[in-house]
């Protein structure tokens, strides 16, 4: 099968730093993202070798490097890493096993249910002992091993970003505990602080920069401060400990020439034109069950690109195939008006989503691209 | 109402105040105090913690105060609490109802379901928590145990939202769902969603959760 056919791969790197110049292209950039799961149903379904030629195959126009998954980035003992090229390495040997696993930095996950959860933080008990901590070492051999095979497979042909999730609020949760670390805003702010810059200076910043030695377009962040009903927190609250620091870490990517991205869930609109003060240039998910994505478009879409939109909260897993194109159709024209819109699914696309509705969304980001898809090998499922 | 001396009047005032920011040893000392110079259980309760905590989810919902001020008046008034409940208990005080409470199956988020616990607390009500990530048939054990007046399921996230549906089929199976009001809540849940599910009603956050509760078991 001839699945390279859509434009040269060059043209999709070209095709995002056009969409962030905010410059319309012949098509808007597109990218499908998913868990391994979904991957492997697609790649099963037409046929194909691995997720990688998966992504290849739907067009996909990003790669991520770093990993994408937030509840446990950085394992030791990984032996299986599963390369999701729109997330990046998945580490999935230990979903399977199903057992408690410490992360480096103390943290306890119980990994025996689908969401992985914490169950122990390593401060829980003692915010005194932040003088002992120990933080992991960034610089850990072989720690990019995989992100840097992955980054030269892809040069050139998509748009690369490093990848660094849980960036401040979530890594000092997940050290603290989140019902502590918010009651300690109130009431042991110095603790935070302290806490936060541990985490900036002694882990975020050794780890940006050692992605984006290994070449990268842009650096793509991820710290949740909302919930589907609102900010977790004050907008003040998050102007003194994450804003500053957030600031420093975007500066310091300009610096070194990429671009920033932030995925951030939930409804945090109160501080979104702060995010655009300290110089965000791509944002996602753009999640349509928090905000406008028309309304955030008018008020933002000359400074920031978007990236998201597709709803995958209702759309995909509960739409029909003709309501998921119909979407895309609409985001691409009123989003990608002008630039400034890279069209993907919100979140990853869950195993919740039947398998029609992923091929619905295949068909239609290719039939933007000019190409007719073939029908898939094995019988569809939902 | 016997006369107050004015040091009792300070001391609901100051533990109104107090709450409302969540200074936890305050509240605990004037707690202390206030019973020393012969405040009752119940007015201290129902003059100063109650009406604080029902001011801070005011706030909540003018979004003037956030999770983390809601937390801390949480905790004071948990701190408070632990001295009152076993003198209300004393007094022969019946809780105004039996209220069973967990997150959902596959979910750990429990910020809310334990604000709701303080309110319901505080407002009178016997509580019982399940915890977090709690499967369908440990929600109905604790109907046939605990018989309570109604059960509340938290759900933090869209993923296990649906689970609220799962626990209200178990417990309808089980033959047990005349006896109990249901409640659900949680960041992702809506009314729509309640209604669609059979729930018999859906609250936004805790203070609404004790309203609704109150209205739902026709307490006034």
């Amino acid at each position: 099968m001839d699945y390279q056919q859509f434009g040269t791969p060059t043209q999709r790197r070209e095709r995002v730093l056009q969409a962030i110049a905010h410059k319309e292209t012949d098509f808007v950039p597109y990218n499908f993202h998913a868990i391994p799961m979904v991957y492997h149903k697609i790649r099963d379904y037409y046929g194909l070798r691995d997720s990688e030629e998966v992504a290849d195959f739907i067009g996909n126009h990003i790669v991520k490097i770093g990993t994408d998954f937030n509840y446990n980035p950085w394992a030791e003992e990984v032996a299986q890493v599963d390369l999701t090229p729109s997330g990046g390495p998945v580490h999935t040997n230990l979903d399977a096993e199903g057992a408690l696993h410490r992360d480096e930095f103390g943290c306890v996950w119980d990994r025996s249910s689908g969401m992985p959860h914490p169950v122990a933080y390593p401060l829980a008990e003692d915010p005194g002992g932040l003088d002992r901590y120990q933080m992991p070492d960034p610089y850990r051999p072989g720690r990019f091993d995989a992100a840097k095979a992955l980054a030269e497979r892809w040069r050139d042909r998509a748009f690369i970003f490093g990848k660094l999730g849980m960036v401040l609020f979530e890594r000092a949760w997940s050290i603290r505990g989140m019902t502590q670390l918010m009651v300690d805003m109130l009431q042991r702010p110095d603790f935070v602080h302290e806490l936060l810059d541990r985490i900036l200076y002694e882990w975020d910043l050794p780890i940006i920069d050692l992605q984006i030695d290994i070449g990268v377009d842009g650096f793509y962040f991820a710290d949740d401060w909302g919930t589907s009903s609102g900010m977790m927190f004050s907008p003040k609250m998050w102007r003194t400990f994450i804003k500053p620091r957030l600031a420093t870490i975007f500066a310091h990517c300009h610096e070194r020439g990429v671009f920033v991205g932030l995925h951030s869930d939930g409804k945090i609109q109160p501080i979104f034109p702060d995010l655009v003060e300290i110089g965000l240039d791509i944002f996602n998910p753009l999640e349509p069950a928090a905000m406008d994505p028309l309304e955030m478009k008018r008020l933002y879409g000359d400074k920031v690109t978007f990236y998201g939109g597709i709803d995958v909260e209702h759309t995909m897993p509960f739409g029909t195939p003709d309501e998921v194109r119909a979407e895309i159709r609409e985001r691409a024209a009123t989003l990608g008006r002008g630039g400034g819109y890279i069209l993907q699914t919100s979140h990853q696309v869950l195993w919740d989503t039947p398998m029609e509705n992923i091929v619905a969304y295949i068909e239609e980001v290719r039939a933007m691209a000019g190409l007719e898809t073939p029908k898939g090998t094995v019988q569809q499922s939902g | 109402m016997s006369e107050r001396s004015p040091r009792a009047e300070e001391i609901l005032d100051e533990l109104y105040n107090y709450t409302l920011d969540g200074e936890d040893e305050p509240v605990v000392e004037l707690t202390k105090e206030g019973l020393e110079i012969g405040l009752s259980p119940l007015e201290i309760l129902f003059e100063a913690l109650i009406p604080s905590l029902e001011e801070v989810g005011r706030l909540f919902e003018e979004g003037e105060y956030f999770v983390p001020e809601m937390l801390v008046a949480a905790n004071a008034m948990a701190g408070a609490m632990e001295i009152l409940k076993p003198l209300i208990a004393e007094t022969g005080a019946k809780p105004i109802g039996t209220f069973v409470m967990g997150t959902v199956k596959g979910d750990i988020h429990d910020i809310g379901k334990n604000l709701c616990n303080v309110m319901l607390e505080g407002a009178g009500f016997e509580v019982i928590d399940l915890g977090v990530n709690v499967p369908p048939e440990r929600f109905v054990e604790a109907i046939r145990e605990h018989n309570p007046d109604a059960v509340g399921m938290s759900a933090f996230l869209t993923t296990t939202m649906p689970m609220c549906k799962v626990n209200i089929e178990a417990i309808t199976e089980a033959g047990l769902r005349d006896q109990v009001k249901i409640l659900v809540g949680g960041a992702p849940v809506t009314q729509e969603y309640a209604d669609q599910i059979g729930a018999d009603g859906y609250a936004p956050d805790a203070s609404a959760t004790v309203r609704l509760t109150k209205r739902l078991l026709g307490i006034t």
